[in-house]
C-alpha cells in the first residue's frame, strides 16, 4: 500500500483487465481521477501475472476475453489463498441471470454492467477498496495479536524456567533442615516446616505443569513409551505426594488384574499426581480419596474419586481448557486448580487417550482417564 | 545399603545449588569439591582423584556436555551424574530432558532434572557408587 504524500490518504491499487483498449483507457482515466493507482492488463493470463507482480487491492475484470475469460481468472484468484482476499468486480454486458450465478460461484464480489455508468463504477470500486482495507486491517491486528501471544508465551516460559533453580535451592534446603533437625522439632516448628515444604511442592508442580503444557503444545515432547502396570504408576504418584498420600486409597478392579498399558511413566505419574492433589485439596480431611485402576475395552482406566463439593455443571466443559480458569469467575478458578488439568488433558491425549470428569454438586467428583493398552496409534 | 564414602566433584555455576549438593552429600559422609564452571571443573578433575562427578549442563565458559566429554576422556569409568533444568530456553529445542538425554548418550551414567529432591540425589549418588552390588 502506498501513502499519498499530500493528504496522507491511503491510495489503493486497482488492476483493470479488459481486451478492449478504449475501455481500458476510459477506466484508467476515471479511476486515476479518483485518486487510485491504476494498473492494466488486456488478457486473462497477463492479468494473473500482473496480480502476482503488483498485488492490487481490487481487480476489475472483463468477463468476455479471448483465451482465459474473466470467470476463469476470477476462479483462479479466488482459489489461491494468497489472492482470495482481493475483491474481484466482474464487468459484463450480459444481463442473463446464469452469467451472474456463474460469476458468484467463481468468487466475484460484485458486477458492473457494460456500458459502464461512471457513478456506479465509482461507488462499487469505493466499496470494494473499503472491504479490502478492512480486511487488511483485521489481518494486521491478527498478526499483532499472534505476535503478542508468542511474546507472552516466551515470557511465561522464561520466568517459569528461571524459577527452577531457586526452587531447587528452597526445596533442597528445606529437606536438609528437616533431616538435620528431625528429632529436635517441636510440633509448632514441625508444622511451620511442613507448611513451607508443601507450599514449595505446590509451586514446583505449577512450574512443572506450565513447562509441560508448553512442551506438549510445541509438539517437541517425545513420549518415552514402555509397558507399565498402572497400579505401580499410581503407587509412585502417591509416594510423590509425601505425607498426604495417607489419605489416598488405591485399588485395582478386579484385585490382582495387573492392568498394563504402553505409556510414558513420568507423564502419566504426573497426570495422576495432579488429579490426586486436586481431589485431596477439595475433599474434607476425614474422607479418603479413592484411586482405582481397571480394564476397559482396549483401554486401561484410572479413576480418582473425591467427596468434595463437586463441580457446577456449567463449568465442566471448561476445566480442562488451558485458560478455562482465567476467563471464569472465582468459583471456576477454585474448581480448576490452575493449569494442572490442562496439562492432564494434553498428556492423556498425547497417549491417544481420553480424560473426563463426572461430578454432582454436593456429593463429589470422579475424574477419569483412559489410555489405549497398545499406546498411541 | 552400605555405600563407600566418596570424593565427589560438583560442577555447577549456581552457588545455591552447589551448596545444597555439598551439604546433602557431606551429611551423608562424602567429601565434596566445588567448581563454578566447566573449565574449573575439568582442571580440578585433572589435578585430583574423584570417585564421582556431578555436572550441571547449562553453564558459562564450558558447557556441561563438553565438560562431561573431557572428563570421560580422562577417566573412562568415573561415574558422572548430569543435572539440568532439562530445557534450553531461547533456542528451538524445548524438548523434555533433551540436553539430559544427550548427556547420557555422550557419557553421563545418570541424569537428574531440576528441581530435584535431596533424597533422590542421595539415592542416585549411592546407586552410582555401588553400581554392581545387588540391593539389600
Amino acid at each position: 500500500m502506498i501513502v499519498k504524500a499530500e493528504g496522507g490518504l491511503l491510495s489503493h491499487t486497482i488492476l483493470v483487465v479488459d481486451d478492449d483498449a478504449r475501455n481500458l483507457e476510459l477506466l484508467t482515466e476515471t479511476l486515476t481521477a479518483e485518486g487510485y493507482q491504476v494498473q492494466t492488463a488486456s488478457r486473462g493470463e497477463e492479468a494473473l501475472a500482473r496480480v502476482e507482480e503488483v498485488g492490487p487491492d481490487v481487480v476489475l475484470l472483463d468477463v468476455s476475453m479471448p483465451g482465459e475469460d474473466g470467470i476463469e481468472v476470477c476462479r483462479k484468484l479466488h482459489e489461491a489463498p494468497e489472492t482470495a482476499p482481493i475483491p474481484v468486480l466482474l464487468m459484463t454486458s450480459q444481463r442473463r441471470r446464469e452469467v451472474r450465478l456463474e460469476a458468484i460461484a467463481a468468487g466475484a464480489r460484485d458486477f458492473l454492467l457494460k456500458p459502464l455508468d461512471v457513478a456506479d463504477l465509482r461507488i462499487r470500486v469505493r466499496n470494494a477498496t473499503e472491504m479490502k482495507r478492512l480486511y487488511d486491517q483485521s489481518e494486521e491486528r491478527y498478526r499483532k495479536i499472534s505476535e503478542l501471544e508468542g511474546l507472552r508465551d516466551s515470557l511465561v516460559h522464561m520466568i517459569v524456567h528461571d524459577l527452577r533453580t531457586p526452587l531447587t535451592a528452597i526445596s533442597g534446603n528445606l529437606q536438609l533442615m528437616e533431616m538435620a533437625l528431625e528429632d529436635r522439632l517441636d510440633s509448632e516448628m514441625r508444622e511451620a516446616l511442613d507448611g513451607c515444604t508443601s507450599g514449595t511442592r505446590s509451586i514446583m508442580r505449577m512450574v512443572q505443569s506450565i513447562l509441560d503444557v508448553s512442551k506438549i503444545e510445541s509438539e517437541t515432547l517425545e513420549l518415552d513409551l514402555a509397558d507399565h502396570h498402572l497400579l505401580d504408576l499410581l503407587e509412585e504418584a502417591c509416594s510423590a505426594l509425601g505425607p498426604l498420600a495417607s489419605r489416598v486409597r488405591t485399588q485395582e478392579d478386579p484385585p490382582g488384574a495387573g492392568v498394563k498399558a504402553r505409556a510414558d511413566s513420568a507423564l502419566v505419574e504426573r497426570v495422576i499426581v495432579n488429579l490426586l492433589t486436586n481431589a485431596l485439596e477439595y475433599s474434607p480431611e476425614e474422607h479418603a480419596v479413592v484411586a482405582r485402576v481397571s480394564l476397559g475395552d482396549g483401554v486401561a482406566r484410572v479413576t480418582v474419586s473425591d467427596k468434595g463439593p463437586g463441580i457446577p455443571e456449567e463449568f465442566l466443559g471448561q476445566i480442562f481448557e488451558k485458560f478455562g480458569q482465567v476467563s471464569g469467575t472465582r468459583r471456576i478458578r477454585k474448581a480448576s486448580a490452575g493449569l494442572g488439568l490442562a496439562f492432564c488433558r494434553l498428556a492423556v491425549e498425547a497417549h491417544g487417550g481420553q480424560i473426563g470428569v463426572e461430578s454432582t454438586e454436593g456429593e463429589g467428583s470422579t475424574f477419569w482417564f483412559e489410555l489405549p493398552l497398545q499406546g498411541p496409534p | 545399603v552400605e555405600t563407600k564414602l566418596a570424593r565427589i566433584l560438583c560442577i555447577d555455576d549456581e552457588p545455591t545449588i552447589r551448596s545444597v549438593v555439598r551439604r546433602a552429600l557431606t551429611g551423608a559422609g562424602h567429601q565434596v569439591e566445588e567448581a563454578e564452571d566447566g573449565e574449573v571443573g575439568v582442571s580440578l578433575f585433572e589435578a585430583s582423584e574423584f570417585d564421582l562427578v556431578i555436572c550441571d549442563l547449562i553453564m558459562p565458559k564450558k558447557e556441561g556436555i563438553q565438560t562431561i566429554l573431557e572428563i570421560r576422556e580422562q577417566a573412562p569409568s568415573v561415574p558422572i551424574l548430569a543435572v539440568s533444568g532439562g530445557l534450553e530456553f531461547g533456542g528451538e529445542a524445548i524438548d523434555r530432558f533433551g540436553p539430559l538425554v544427550d548427556a547420557k548418550a555422550l557419557g553421563a551414567d545418570a541424569a537428574l532434572e531440576k528441581p530435584f529432591d535431596v533424597r533422590e540425589l542421595l539415592e542416585t549418588v549411592d546407586s552410582l557408587l555401588v553400581p554392581d552390588s545387588p540391593e539389600e
